[in-house]
C-alpha cells in the first residue's frame, strides 16, 4: 500500500503533463477510505504537530470523534505543564508598551543601526539587539507550544492564522507588537467567528502599522487640522505624512485576508475600501500603540464597495461595514476554505471537499470551529488522497520529531536557527502573503540539507538546549537488534513502516559498518546496542517518509 | 584543476560515501574537472528579482518629463540642472532626459563604458497590482495565467539540454526555490555556498559522512518524486563543493560587496562562476522595495535600497573583471509604482518599471524603450507609467542572443517571439 500512499499527489507544476489515466488514479485516491489505524495516524498528523508515543493508543481508545471534539474545545484542556515551561519567558505576558519600555531600541543604537542600514540596506537584521530578544522569545513560545501544548489544534490554528495574517517583525515597532498580536488578537479567536478574527486583526496595532493603514487619511486632513486642532495622540512630526490615501492595507485585506486575488474586486474597490478605513489609526505607535478612530482623518464621503453603497457620515462604521461585507462574501468562504483544506488535506484539495467546507463556512456565518469539524469528519480527509500527502513545514519537522522522541527542549537559539535554515525564519518573512502552504515551498536543496543536518544533530544530542533520553525514548527490545531499532524508531516517528528501500538502506548501513573505533562506519549493534540508536534515529528523522505528514 | 575525472570520482567516493557505495550519478559531478580552458566556458545569466515592486520612476528618473515633478511634489529627485542649489544631490544625467538616482552613482562609469543598459517602461502587460500574482506571472513569463507554475528559466534549461551535465547549471542563491527555476530541469537552491555541506557525525558513530551515504541511498530509492529529485541535486552539489573546497572566497580586483542580501548573493554567484562549476543560470533576489510610506527622495528608504543594489552590481562587475565578458546580469521587478505619490510620501502599486542589463554582452550606454510620457492622458489607467516594452521581449532577447536557446518558443507559452520586437540591448 505504501507505493501508492507515499507517492504524493504530483506537485502543482507536474499536473499539466500527467497522462489522464494518472489523473483518474489521483482522483480515485480521494474515494479510497483509510483503514482504522491509518485514520488515527492521519488525525494525529494533521490535527496535532505529530503523535507522541502514547497518542495513538489513547486516540484509538477514545475514538476519533471524541478526539476531534476534545481538540475543538481547547478551553476544556488543562495546559498547566506548558504554562510552566513558558513562565521562564518574561516577555510573553507583557503589554506592547511594557516591551517598548523594557526592551528599548536605544536612541544611540538606533542611530548606529540607521548608519549600518544605510551602508547595508539590510532588512531582516533591522531588529535592534535588545528588542530582538522579544521576537526570539515569541519564536521560542511558538516552538514550545507546538511541542508541549495539550491544545494541539489550537496551536496548529495559531500558526495557520499567523501565516495567513503574516506580519514582518523587521518593520519598525512591529517587533514589539507581535507578542500581543499573537496572544491577544489571534490565539483567543482561532476557533471563533472569522469576522471577529478579521476585525481584531484590522484593529491591531501590529497590522495597522505593518500595512500602513494608520497613516491613511481622507483627501484633506490638513484643512481639518487647521480648522480644528491637530490630531490627538500623534507625534507632531508624523502629521505631515498624513495627506491622503494609502492603498496598502485595503488591497491586501481583500487579496490576502478575505476574497483572494481572483475574488472579484477591482482597483476602484481597493480605493473605496481604503477610503472606508481612513481614520482607523494608532496613537503613539512607538510608545503606547493603541488603536483608535480619528474622525479627522476619515473620508466621510459616499463610497461604493463591491456594489454596496456606503452612505456618507458613517464614521468608524464604514470600516466595520466593509469588514462585514468581506467576511460574508462568497469569495471569502471559498478562499478561506481552500486554504484550510490545503492545510489539512492536500496541496490541491478536491473540489468536493472545498465546496462542502465552503458551504459550512457560509451556513454558519464563518464559525471556524464548525468549519474545522466538517473538515475533520469528511470522507476526503480520511482517504488515501490525503494520507501522507503534505510536506512538513520546518516547524512541523522540529515539533514532530521532538514529540515522537519525548525530547526535552528549551527551544533555544540553535533550534530556531534550524527553522531558518530549513526556510522558515520565524516572523522574518517580509511579504504579507505568508508562506505558500505547498510542498514546493519547503522542498529545496538548501532546505533538505538543513533537514538532514537537523536530524543528525538532534539524534546525537548536539542541539544546545534540546535533549533526547535514549534510555527512555525506545524499549530494550529496540536496542537488541538493528532491525528492532529501525522498526521501532520508524513506528515512533512515522507511524508506519518505512519503505523497503529506506529500511534496506539503513540496515545495510548498520550491518556493513566497521567497529566504531574505525572511521567510516556506523557502530555495530552487537558491540553496544544503544550506540547505534542515535544513528538509526537520525536516518529515520532524515528519511523521505518523515518529511511528510 | 589538473585532477583527472577518475581521481575525482575515487576520492569523492572515499571521503563522502564510503568504499563500495559510489552512487551512479556521481559521474555527473566531474564537470569542473573537464573544463580545459576559458574558450569552452559558457555564457552566464544572472537574474536579479527586486521583490516588492521597485519604483522605476525614482530609479531611472525621467527628469526631462515635466509631469514627473508635478506628480511627485515631495519625493521627486531634483534635476541635474539644479546641481548647485542641491549640493550635487541630484539626478545623474545619462542622456539629457533620463538620469540615475544619486544612490546609483557607482553605475555611471559602467553606463559610460557601455556595459550597462536600461530598459524603461518595461514590465507585464497584465493589469494586476497584486505583488504575488505579478511576481508569479513574471517568473513563469506567462502573464495572466495563474495555473502556470513552471519558471521560464527552467523551461529554457529544459529546451536546451547540455552535453556536459553539472548540478550547478542553475543555482538560486535563496533558501526556497524561486518559481523562475521551478520545473522539470534540475536546479539548486543554495542559500549559503559556504555552509552547504552535510554535518559530520563522528560523535555518534565515529565516522565522517557514512550517514550521508545511507541518507543518499534512501533518497535514491524513494518513490517520492519531489524529494528524490531534490535530494539527488543536493547530494551532487554537496559532493562537488566538498571536493572543490570553496569555503573561503576573496573577491578579486579590490571589489567590496555591500552588506545585505544582494551583496551576499552576488558574491556567491561570482564565487561559483570563478570556480568553473558549470554555472549558466543564477538567480538572486532582493526584497524591500514596497515603499507605501515615506519613500524618500535623494535620501531615505528607496535611496538606501538603491545604494545597496547599485553597489552590489558594481562590486560584482569589478570582482569578475574580464570574466564579465560572458556574463549578463538582468534585473526585474513585478511592476512599478504609481506615478503620483500617495498621501504618505510613498507610492502605491503601479504598472511599468525599469530593467537593468549589465555585462560584456550588453550594448550599454543607452536607455532603451519608447517613453510613453507622464501626462495625465498618457498614464496607464490614469495613474501609472504605461508599458511600452513587454518583459517577455526582454527575456526572449536574452534567451536567443545570450543563452542561445535551442527553441525559444517553448520558453514563452502562448507568446510568439519576434526578433523584430527585441530592444537590441544585447550584442
Amino acid at each position: 500500500m505504501h507505493g501508492g500512499l507515499l507517492s504524493p499527489p504530483a506537485a502543482k507544476g507536474m499536473l499539466s503533463s500527467k497522462p489522464s489515466s494518472q489523473v483518474t488514479a489521483a482522483e480515485s485516491a480521494w474515494q479510497k477510505p483509510l483503514g482504522a489505524r491509518e485514520r488515527v495516524t492521519q488525525a494525529l498528523n494533521r490535527i496535532t504537530f505529530g503523535p507522541r508515543p502514547e497518542d495513538h493508543d489513547r486516540v484509538q481508545a477514545m475514538g476519533l470523534d471524541a478526539f476531534v471534539e476534545e481538540q475543538l474545545h481547547p478551553e476544556r484542556l488543562d495546559d498547566a505543564a506548558l504554562e510552566q515551561r513558558l513562565a521562564v519567558l518574561p516577555t510573553l505576558s507583557m503589554t506592547t508598551s511594557e516591551l517598548i519600555d523594557k526592551y528599548p531600541a536605544p536612541k544611540q543604537l538606533e542611530a548606529q543601526q540607521a548608519e549600518a542600514m544605510k551602508a547595508s540596506g539590510k532588512d531582516a537584521s533591522m531588529i535592534e539587539d535588545s528588542a530582538r530578544e522579544v521576537v526570539v522569545e515569541l519564536g521560542r513560545e511558538e516552538v514550545l507550544r507546538a511541542v508541549y501544548s495539550s491544545r494541539q489544534l489550537q496551536e496548529v490554528m495559531v500558526q495557520f492564522w499567523m501565516n495567513h495574517f503574516n506580519i514582518f517583525a523587521g518593520k519598525g515597532p512591529d517587533k514589539w507588537m507581535l507578542t500581543s498580536f499573537e496572544r491577544d488578537t489571534i490565539r483567543p479567536r482561532v476557533l471563533g467567528r472569522f469576522e471577529d478574527l478579521l476585525v481584531a486583526t484590522a484593529q491591531s496595532p501590529a497590522m495597522q502599522f505593518y500595512l500602513d493603514n494608520w497613516l491613511s487619511s481622507g483627501p484633506s486632513p490638513t484643512e481639518t487640522a487647521i480648522a480644528g486642532q491637530a490630531p490627538v495622540r500623534t507625534p507632531a512630526g508624523l502629521n505631515q505624512l498624513r495627506r491622503g490615501l494609502n492603498e496598502n492595507y485595503g488591497r491586501e485585506l481583500m487579496e490576502l485576508h478575505t476574497l483572494g486575488v481572483s475574488g472579484g474586486y477591482t482597483q476602484q474597490d481597493v480605493i473605496e475600501v481604503a477610503r472606508c478605513l481612513t481614520g482607523w489609526t494608532l496613537g503613539r505607535p512607538r510608545r503606547e500603540p493603541e488603536f483608535f478612530f480619528d474622525p479627522r482623518l476619515h473620508d466621510d464621503g459616499p463610497k461604493s464597495v463591491l456594489g454596496h453603497y456606503i452612505a456618507p457620515g458613517g464614521g468608524v462604521g464604514d470600516g466595520l461595514q466593509v469588514l462585514h461585507i468581506l467576511s460574508t462574501h462568497p469569495s471569502t468562504a471559498r478562499f478561506i476554505s481552500t486554504k484550510l483544506c490545503r492545510r489539512f488535506a492536500a496541496d490541491d484539495p478536491p473540489t468536493s471537499l472545498v465546496e462542502r467546507t465552503s458551504r459550512e463556512f457560509t451556513r454558519t456565518g464563518g464559525d471556524l470551529r464548525a468549519v474545522l469539524k466538517s473538515l475533520f469528519t469528511s470522507p476526503e480527509f480520511y482517504s488515501e488522497g490525503s494520507y501522507r500527502a503534505k510536506m512538513k513545514s520546518p516547524l512541523e519537522i522540529v515539533a514532530s520529531s521532538l514529540r515522537a522522541l519525548g525530547a526535552e527542549t528549551d527551544a533555544g537559539m540553535q533550534l530556531l536557527g534550524f527553522m531558518g535554515r530549513m526556510g522558515e525564519p520565524m516572523f522574518q518573512l517580509q511579504a504579507p502573503s505568508g508562506f505558500a502552504d505547498r510542498a514546493n515551498t519547503w522542498t529545496s536543496s538548501s532546505s533538505l540539507l538543513a533537514r538532514l543536518n537537523f536530524a543528525t544533530l538532534l539524534a546525537s544530542n548536539r542541539i544546545k538546549g534540546t535533549t533526547i533520553d535514549w534510555n527512555r525514548a525506545v524499549s530494550q527490545r529496540a536496542a537488541a537488534s538493528p532491525a528492532g531499532a529501525v522498526d521501532e524508531l520508524s513506528w515512533l516517528l512515522t507511524r508506519t513502516t518505512l519503505s523497503g528501500g529506506s529500511r534496506h538502506a539503513i540496515l545495510n548501513g548498520i550491518n556493513q559498518a566497521q567497529p566504531a573505533s574505525t572511521r567510516g562506519g556506523l557502530a555495530p549493534a552487537s558491540e553496544n546496542g544503544y550506540a547505534a540508536l542515535p544513528a538509526v534515529a537520525a536516518l529515520v528523522i532524515g528519511s523521505p517518509e518523515f518529511q511528510r505528514r | 584543476m589538473a585532477l583527472s575525472r577518475r581521481y575525482f570520482l575515487k576520492s569523492a567516493g572515499l571521503s563522502l560515501f564510503g568504499a563500495g557505495s559510489v552512487p551512479p550519478f556521481l559521474r555527473r559531478t566531474a564537470y569542473a574537472l573537464n573544463q580545459p580552458n576559458a574558450s569552452a566556458r559558457k555564457k552566464v545569466l544572472v537574474a536579479i528579482f527586486q521583490r516588492g515592486a521597485a519604483d522605476g520612476l525614482n530609479t531611472i528618473v525621467p527628469f526631462g518629463d515635466r509631469s514627473y515633478y508635478s506628480l511627485r511634489p515631495s519625493i521627486a529627485i531634483p534635476p541635474p540642472s539644479s546641481r548647485s542649489e542641491n549640493g550635487g544631490r541630484t539626478v545623474i544625467d545619462l542622456d539629457g532626459f533620463f538620469g540615475l538616482h544619486p544612490s546609483l552613482a557607482g553605475l555611471k562609469p559602467l553606463f559610460d563604458a557601455q556595459h550597462l543598459a536600461i530598459v524603461h517602461a518595461a514590465g507585464s502587460p497584465d493589469s494586476t497590482r497584486s505583488h504575488f500574482d505579478a511576481q508569479d506571472y513574471m517568473e513563469t513569463a506567462a502573464p495572466g495565467v495563474r495555473s502556470e507554475s513552471n519558471g521560464w528559466l527552467n523551461r529554457y534549461l529544459e529546451s536546451t539540454p547540455e552535453a556536459e551535465v553539472t548540478p550547478f547549471r542553475a543555482v538560486a542563491v535563496t533558501p526556497r526555490m524561486p518559481m523562475t527555476l521551478l520545473g522539470a530541469a534540475p536546479a539548486l537552491a543554495m542559500n549559503d555556498v559556504k555552509s552547504f555541506r552535510l554535518r559530520p557525525v563522528d560523535p555518534i558513530v565515529g565516522g565522517n559522512g557514512s550517514l550521508a551515504a545511507v541518507f543518499e541511498s534512501m533518497y535514491a530509492s524513494t518513490s517520492d518524486p519531489l524529494l528524490g529529485r531534490t535530494a539527488r541535486e543536493m547530494f551532487e552539489a554537496a559532493a562537488t563543493l566538498e571536493r572543490l573546497g570553496l569555503a573561503d572566497y576573496q573577491p578579486a580586483n579590490g571589489a567590496r560587496y555591500p552588506m545585505g542580501q544582494l551583496g551576499r548573493s552576488l558574491q556567491q554567484v561570482a564565487q561559483l562562476i570563478r570556480a568553473d562549476v558549470g554555472l549558466e543560470v543564477a538567480f538572486a533576489e532582493v526584497s524591500g522595495w514596497d515603499h507605501h510610506v515615506n519613500e524618500g527622495a535623494v535620501e531615505g528608504q528607496l535611496a538606501n535600497s538603491l545604494r545597496q543594489f547599485g553597489d552590489a552590481l558594481v562590486a560584482f562587475h569589478q570582482d569578475l573583471g574580464d570574466r564579465m565578458s560572458e556574463v549578463l546580469v538582468l534585473s526585474m521587478t513585478e511592476f512599478g509604482r504609481a506615478a503620483r505619490e500617495n498621501g504618505n510620501r510613498g507610492t502605491d502599486h503601479g504598472h511599468a518599471a525599469v530593467m537593468f542589463a549589465l555585462g560584456g554582452p550588453v550594448k550599454g550606454g543607452k536607455v532603451y524603450g519608447r517613453w510613453p510620457g507622464l501626462g495625465e492622458d498618457q498614464l496607464y489607467e490614469g495613474r501609472d507609467l504605461a508599458l511600452t516594452t513587454d518583459f517577455r521581449d526582454v527575456f526572449a532577447e536574452v534567451a536567443v542572443r545570450h543563452l542561445r536557446a535551442a527553441d525559444v518558443n517553448t520558453i514563452f507559452p502562448g507568446f510568439s517571439v519576434f526578433p523584430s520586437r527585441f530592444r537590441g540591448f544585447l550584442t
